[in-house]
């Protein structure tokens, strides 16, 4: 044995034998200082209805603020787009405006114009280029750049909002406008001929941006939008997935008494201005009037702009669960259509149409109406807390409309309230006007 | 067998440089590989790494019955196979260089063995959870929790008492020289149910809060989920004391949705339980979450991340496209594009491995090792054939 093979092999003797006598890591207590949070970190599903929200980088400084067309339905978008719209024609086609605020042009104008461009299949553009790429304006009095193109996207596009991907020919119309240090973006996407139709509307929304009066406040568009607390109070916030398909959303929900234990939503008019300018129809806003019996242990909450009513189940130990009742015009898909999505939002695979009838019982309420109910639970954990999630769903159907009632929350929650979302159920009367 | 001549060191020499001990090191590491799939059955992944590759004993149960084996674990197999590697070393081989590529080939298995080692005690798996336009400084643990006792009152900057987990010794005071509040460890149950108070009578010997969320609450011990996808619900009790004395008992769990908010010296302080965070010295925001799917379908093609990196210490500030297969790699940790929420929040996997070259440099040396051992075979062999032919004996 030399004196060569002996000192490594020594060596990696004492480096295994160190390791495995420090055993393991030591954790000691820290003392961190770090850039301020929110007071309350606290997860979305956590936040009150109603609490203004708008990402931290909007939250200083002066803000810019915007009055949408009255067809574009506000969406409960993601918690950090400041606002989100969807436009839906009558053919069923759907353009997604959204809005972000980054601070100092989140890597220059040149390449955002480029991710946008890419996102419709366009090539990208040197920085030279950007006069004849994007056209300069006077928004909010500001410097503004206004960019529209068309192409159509390679395989694989963005999706738009909570839409699927764009598969033919796209359009993107938008607006950047550099404000205070950060940059907003106004991004309007969707089918090439329905954002070039919508361009009236979208030259009105791009006038009517203007410098927030309140400055350190969040962006508040004066359509009375708060789309963090949108999101918040919906429970599609915190699970992958959509609203139902083609949410056109009855805006401006009453405020119904929440504390009354029957509450009455009175008629829901259509939205203001449901005639576009080009004389295109706005779906059309159900009329809503309806009373219920509250089980006991069921706090309500303020109706929100997508819901009619709101309650809260309180948990021991585990998150609250969530019940919300929500109208929509027309047949919103279908009940298979929708119980599949929704199945999708908890991981589990669609089931067919031969499998769909034993997914479902139905509950018969007053004057006969027939409730669809399904009841769906997550696989994995979905809630907070490391919880499995389940959700008690009852669809029911009227010739113009469809009404939702979801009750969400930790599984064993949940399934302890199953008879008391029956009785609700059953309790469920529809005002004069509705067919039974 | 045994030569009764030999002393007790030479048998333990001679058996730990035997090749017999290799091959069964090596038939143990087959059963345990196998053992360990069949066990993620019932457990998540994690757990049968710790169980039975990241232990010295593994006990396996034989399913279907209540018959518990004991096996080597994975740290004793790689032990021993060591040992054994080096012993044979020290005791057999002679240095040659026509031994070169067996020597390469061995140091090369050892690095191996010493990577998985030093990735067992020192890699560290986070995740960072990002919304567009967010902007975060921290990934967070996926398993272990934090309580983080926080002083709000200045408007720029929080300053936190983080206590992670493992510091939860019931009887244990933790403090940091930076602030006045100490907090002493009440109670501590890894997993838990919380009950109230008000339901049910809590047990004589349960630690009970005086102050915030948990004054109404009691909890009893759960055992520990053995699944990846089910988690704790961690419950601890701290009693936190400033110059003047105590200032109640707070109860903090994972499972409370916000966090408990109290006054000390005239300032706001919160105290929380959350998921342990791992701070970084530069920034990523996020400035765009794409999902992309298969046109026409839901069917997911591609997830990614564009993501701004922000370290004005090292003067880095660019942006970087996270995506399947294509990493960023920065500071010695690794962001895997895992997952998302929604339709604008990703969620970045961050890998701390300072060992993840290990496994490189081994095959390479394994794979030189083997070419130089039959190239040096292979020229002997040519060589021999060219010798001169042995002079011809004389024949009458």
């Amino acid at each position: 044995m030399t004196r060569l093979a002996r000192s490594p092999a020594t060596l990696a003797t004492v480096a295994v034998l160190a390791a495995l006598s420090s055993g393991c890591r030591d954790n000691p207590v820290e003392y961190r200082v770090t850039p301020r949070e929110a007071a309350a970190p606290a997860p979305r599903a956590a936040q009150a209805p109603g609490a203004m929200g708008a990402p931290p980088a909007a939250a200083a400084g002066p803000v810019l603020e915007w009055t949408a067309p009255a067809d574009w339905t506000p969406k409960p978008a993601s918690e950090m787009r400041l606002a989100s719209y969807s436009y839906i024609a009558p053919n069923g086609e759907l353009a997604d405006f959204s809005i972000f605020a980054f601070p100092d042009a989140a890597g220059g104008l040149m390449a955002n114009i480029n991710r946008w461009r890419g996102q419709v299949g366009l090539e990208a553009v040197a920085e030279s280029a950007i006069e004849t790429t994007a056209t300069r304006a006077q928004i909010a009095g500001q410097e503004a750049w206004i960019v529209d193109f068309a192409g159509t996207p390679k395989s694989g596009a963005p999706t738009m909002g909570n839409t699927p991907a764009p598969v033919g020919p796209t359009r993107i119309t938008g607006a950047i406008v550099p404000l205070a240090g950060r940059a907003w973006f106004f991004k309007f996407m969707g089918p090439d001929a329905l954002v070039l139709a919508q361009r009236e509307n979208f030259d009105r929304f791009v006038a009517s941006i203007r410098v927030g009066t309140a400055s350190g406040t969040a962006a508040a568009p004066s359509t009375a939008l708060s789309p963090a607390a949108l999101a918040a109070a919906d429970p599609h916030a915190g699970i992958p997935g959509a609203p139902p398909i083609g949410a056109t959303g009855s805006t401006n929900a009453p405020a119904n008494d929440p504390h009354a234990g029957v509450a009455g939503a009175p008629p829901l008019g259509p939205m203001s201005g449901g005639m576009d300018p080009s004389g295109i129809a706005a779906p059309p806003a159900p009329s809503v009037g309806f009373t219920f019996e509250t089980p006991s242990g069921w706090v309500a909450q303020p109706a929100s702009q997508f819901r009619l009513a709101s309650f809260k189940i309180a948990g021991a130990g585990v998150p609250d669960a969530d019940i919300a009742i929500t109208n929509f015009p027309g047949t919103v898909g279908g009940d298979f259509a929708n119980i599949n999505r929704w199945r999708g939002q908890f991981g589990l695979a669609p089931v067919s149409e031969a499998e769909f009838p034993g997914t479902i019982q139905r509950v018969t309420g007053q004057h006969g109406v027939e409730f669809i109910v399904t009841e769906i639970e997550s696989t994995q954990p979905m809630i907070e807390g490391g919880h499995r999630a389940r959700m008690l769903a009852a669809i029911l159907k009227q010739p113009d409309s469809t009404f939702f009632f979801k009750l969400t929350g930790e599984t064993s929650l949940v399934a302890g309230q199953r008879e008391a979302f029956v009785r609700f159920l059953q309790s469920f009367h529809l005002e004069d006007g509705h067919a039974h | 067998m045994a030569d009764s001549s030999k002393s007790p060191l030479d048998l333990v020499l001679s058996a730990l440089i035997s090749l017999k001990l290799t091959i069964t090191c090596l038939a143990f590491g087959m059963i345990l590989i196998f053992v360990g799939t069949l066990a993620q059955v019932d457990y998540g992944i994690n757990q049968v790494l710790d169980m039975y590759f990241r232990s010295f004993i593994a006990i396996w149960r034989v399913p279907g019955t209540i018959v518990h084996v004991p096996l080597p674990g994975g740290f004793t197999i790689g032990l021993v196979l060591m040992i054994n590697l080096l012993a044979a070393h020290f005791y057999r081989f002679r240095l040659s260089w026509k031994k070169a590529g067996v020597l390469l080939t061995h140091v090369g298995l050892i690095t191996l063995l010493l990577g998985e080692l030093f990735t067992a005690l020192y890699a560290r798996e986070s995740a960072m959870r990002l919304t567009e336009g967010e902007t975060k400084k921290f990934s967070e643990a996926y398993r272990e929790n934090e309580i983080a006792i926080i002083d709000r009152s200045d408007p720029a900057v929080d300053k936190t008492l983080a206590i992670p987990e493992s510091a939860l010794t019931p009887g244990a005071s933790l403090h940091v020289p930076q602030m006045t509040i100490r907090a002493e460890v009440r109670g501590y149950f890894p997993n838990s149910t919380i009950l109230s108070r008000g339901g049910q009578t809590p047990p004589a010997d349960a630690v009970l809060a005086t102050q915030g969320l948990g004054a109404n609450l009691f909890a009893r011990e759960m055992p520990r989920v053995a699944k990846d996808d089910e988690g704790d619900r961690a419950v601890a009790w701290v009693e936190l004391f400033g110059p003047g004395g105590s200032l109640g008992t707070w109860m903090v769990s994972n499972a409370f949705n916000q966090v408990q908010a109290f006054t000390f010296e005239g300032r706001p302080f919160t105290i929380e339980m959350r998921p342990r965070r791992y701070y970084k010295d530069f920034a990523l925001t996020l400035i765009e979450f794409r999902h992309d799917v298969y046109p026409g379908t839901t069917k997911a093609k591609n997830f990614s991340s564009l993501v701004r990196l922000a370290d004005p210490e090292r003067g880095e500030d660019r942006e970087v496209l996270i995506y399947m297969n294509h990493p960023l790699r920065y500071a010695g940790l690794t962001f895997f594009q895992q997952g998302f929420e929604g339709d604008s929040t990703t969620i970045l996997q961050v890998v701390r491995n300072p060992s993840r070259h290990l496994p490189y440099i081994s095959c390479a040396l394994v794979g030189l090792g083997l070419l130089a051992q039959f190239g040096i075979s292979l020229v002997l062999f040519l060589n021999r054939g060219r010798l001169p032919a042995p002079v011809a004996t004389p024949t009458p």
